[in-house]
């Protein structure tokens, strides 16, 4: 009996042991496929008219969403099958590096809303992937500043339907009134805010970052660096090879976020918060200052709702000796190419619809800043959206990224590591130096 | 020694150990693989290809740049540490995980109602799934979750203050904790294999012991864990191929952080991959191959050879 039994394991347990090397070797790449296969060049224009079309064979179109996504931003995708009888497969990608590994393995959905600055879009490689919208109605439509914005390789490949998200602090008015504190002018003036904040009230943090998500770290960093970048010159050296990440242009930004974190000035569990606690933090007065964008703002009032946020968080551009305020075309829409006619055709007729036939409902649900010509801003955008815009107004300063023409790589892990005490900013500085010579020389950028 | 005369077969109709003939077994062979070939063998020969080339989502096209990946990987992925990351997590991982679960299985052995329900207990994280139970876990070790709520109810009242430890922030123990974790997570399943294996001991040997005056502790240590020698094998090749694999309780619990303290080959498989460089990445899913390979076949044979001289 014993020596059946074992016999009997040796089966299960070699068995086994094969079928688990297996599972453990298969992890992580998937089955390779040409990127030549990604379709033909883009398919004929074809006239575009929101009304259905008779002869239009009924497709349905895959789109890629946020998960973020308001009743707004979903109405508009009803409103669009409504209009044009094309019905909509909607797909949620969790984030954008969920995004790029769904792309990497070949997926192309027909429309997918995505980041629309030229360092995210390089990693689409969008000449080869996808359709030039350069003639569509809806690009010379777009605010003239926006259709500047929106060109790479002179080719409109992305429209944008949100206003660029602006990027500036975010702080809490009570304990502001309470303190007697004004709105920052300078990161001198943030660091004496801090020091104010510490020795009044214990309890609140000066400032919160949920640094466990990673991201939320950069946008200090980001809007410091504006000033020194302002006439764009820094930033086409990065990609004439001509600048570095490791300039002191880069590095002031990454030495005060550690100036910030040395200082105590964020919150205890910087290196585990979430975004999420993050954006919970002002409105409940557990923090005073947050450095991220209008789109921190837009979680915010899905959250807590207009009147909450505007009664109890402000916004204020900021960086290194001045308010200027950041801003990145994130909220894009592009339009693969899926090697399907008439997908491709229903992609830039669904573009077109958002942008002109179905955008003033849209703008006025979605209650922001519009970014087509001839649509007039809502009556109720609330405070904080206003104030952002008019801090970009005054004195927007496009962020890195919008410019850039490579990948760098992980930006938010490596000052993640920097607040461990693991990197030195120099050492920050060169790990995204390493990610764009490798990124650049994949593109193939003159100089790398 | 009773020994059958067996009628000389031919080697045609040789019949293997379980009496099937030659036919009948590749028969029995051809679903597996049917399904290991094309799902497995072929993707893998292709991602071996891969990492060879240069392919990205950046560039139209790619060609073959030999080992260069791997050599990329090594200048500048931080590729040492990460592979000593994930060893270390892997050891810790079975250590945790075969300790404790042995120790189970041993107490929970005899399948009373008791043992019975608390074996379903134990059983319970192995039938969430993985991020389901890595949320819980990450709530529960937040510096205002539950844990540091429960050790506050003793330091508030000793005047201490409020225990606010961030337990996975801390970027010494972190890798421990998340291992800690996936034992939780699966070692259920190493539990109930053990149980099985004791089970399995022939009565009549526990029972000449009994008579030969042996006590429980006796029982245990000389005929019930020699012969569990199959569990143990297959328990310790489970938890450390499982464990050399892991990343989807890493992705929820830490994202790999604070500072990568937690990250491992998968994690920057998964990391190179969204990033758009392809090659780079098959290239250090080839190094986890490599590195299961390395670990499990010697444990293996070392553990049969061990099995058979006992």
């Amino acid at each position: 009996m014993g020596t059946l039994r074992q016999g009997l394991w040796r089966r299960v347990a070699v068995f086994a042991t094969a079928a688990i090397v297996a599972a453990c070797s298969s992890s992580g790449s998937p089955t390779p496929s040409s990127p030549a296969s990604a379709g033909p060049s883009a398919a004929p224009s074809v006239a575009v008219s929101a009304a259905p079309s008779p002869s239009a064979a009924p497709v349905t179109l895959t789109v890629w969403g946020s998960p973020d996504w308001n009743a707004a931003q979903k109405a508009e995708l009803q409103a669009f099958t409504d209009t044009t009888g094309i019905k909509v497969n909607l797909e949620l990608p969790k984030d954008q590096a969920t995004v790029i590994a769904k792309w990497s393995a070949g997926e192309r959905p027909d429309v997918m809303f995505y980041f629309a600055d030229a360092a995210h879009l390089v990693a689409l490689n969008p000449a080869q992937n996808l359709q030039d919208l350069s003639n569509e109605p809806f690009a010379a439509q777009q605010l003239p500043s926006i259709q500047a914005a929106m060109k790479f390789d002179g080719k409109t490949y992305a429209a944008l339907w949100i206003t660029p998200y602006v990027f500036g602090m975010l702080y809490n008015k009570a304990i502001f009134t309470e303190l007697g504190l004004q709105p920052p002018a300078n990161f001198n003036d943030v660091l004496a805010i801090c020091k104010t904040i510490k020795a009044k009230k214990p309890d609140v943090a000066p400032v919160f970052a949920g640094g466990g998500d990673m991201w939320p770290l950069q946008a200090v960093v980001i809007e410091m660096n504006l000033d020194g970048e302002r006439d764009g010159s820094w930033i086409n050296g990065l990609n004439t090879a001509t600048s570095k990440f490791t300039d002191p242009a880069w590095l002031q930004g990454v030495q005060d976020l550690k100036q910030l974190v040395d200082g105590g000035c964020y919150n205890k569990d910087l290196l585990t918060a979430t975004f999420e606690q993050e954006s919970h933090t002002l409105t409940t007065g557990k923090a005073a200052m947050i450095f991220n964008n209008t789109y921190e703002a837009g979680v915010m009032l899905t959250n807590d709702g207009a009147s909450k946020v505007d009664s109890t968080v402000g916004f204020v551009g900021i960086s290194q000796n001045s308010n200027a305020a950041g801003f990145q075309g994130s909220a894009g829409i592009e339009a693969p190419k899926t090697g399907d006619p008439a997908h491709e055709a229903a992609a830039r007729q669904m573009i077109n619809f958002y942008l002109i036939d179905g955008y003033k409902t849209f703008i006025n649900a979605y209650n922001d800043t519009p970014v087509m010509q001839g649509v007039d801003a809502p009556a109720g955008i609330p405070q904080i959206l206003k104030d952002a815009n008019a801090a970009y107004l005054k004195d927007g300063v496009p962020i890195f990224s919008q410019g850039l023409r490579a990948d760098y790589g992980d930006f938010a892990t490596a000052l993640n590591q920097m607040v461990a005490g693991k990197l030195t900013p120099e050492q920050v500085g060169q790990a995204m130096q390493a990610s764009l010579e490798k990124s650049a020389k994949a593109i193939g950028l003159p100089g790398y | 020694m009773y020994s059958p005369r067996l009628p000389a077969l031919t080697s045609k109709d040789a019949r293997g150990p379980i009496g099937l003939r030659r036919g009948e077994r590749v028969l029995f062979l051809l679903p597996a693989f049917a399904l290991l070939v094309p799902f497995y063998i072929i993707p893998n020969v292709l991602n071996f290809a891969v990492s060879l080339t240069n392919w990205s989502t950046f560039a139209s096209r790619f060609h073959f740049i030999g080992l260069d990946n791997f050599a990329d990987l090594a200048a500048t992925g931080g590729l040492w540490d990460v592979i000593g990351r994930t060893i270390v997590f892997a050891v810790a991982v079975t250590l945790i995980e075969n300790v404790v679960a042995l120790g189970l299985a041993v107490v929970l052995e005899e399948p009373s109602r008791v043992n019975v329900t608390l074996r379903a207990v134990f059983f319970i994280p192995v039938l969430i799934s993985s991020l389901s139970a890595a949320y819980v876990a990450r709530g529960m070790l937040d510096p205002t979750g539950p844990v540091n709520q429960a050790i506050s109810a003793v330091t508030n009242p000793l005047g201490l203050g409020p225990f606010t430890f961030s337990w996975l922030g801390d970027t010494n123990l972190v890798l421990f904790l998340v291992a800690m974790i996936h034992a939780w997570k699966w070692g259920g399943t190493v539990m109930l294999i053990y149980i099985t294996g004791l089970a399995a001991v022939p009565r009549e040997l526990l029972d000449a012991g009994r008579v030969d005056g042996a006590t429980s502790w006796q029982l245990l240590r000389h005929v019930k864990l020699p012969l569990l020698g199959p569990a143990l094998t297959f328990n310790l090749t489970l938890s450390l191929i499982g464990a050399l694999g892991a990343f989807d309780t890493i992705l929820v619990l830490t994202h790999g952080g604070p500072a990568r303290a937690t990250e491992v080959i998968n994690f920057n498989v998964w990391r190179l991959f969204s990033q758009g460089y392809l090659g780079e990445s098959a290239g250090l899913s080839m190094v986890l191959f490599v590195l299961c390979v390395l670990f499990a076949l010697p444990l293996i044979i070392s553990l049969r050879r061990r099995e058979v001289r006992l």
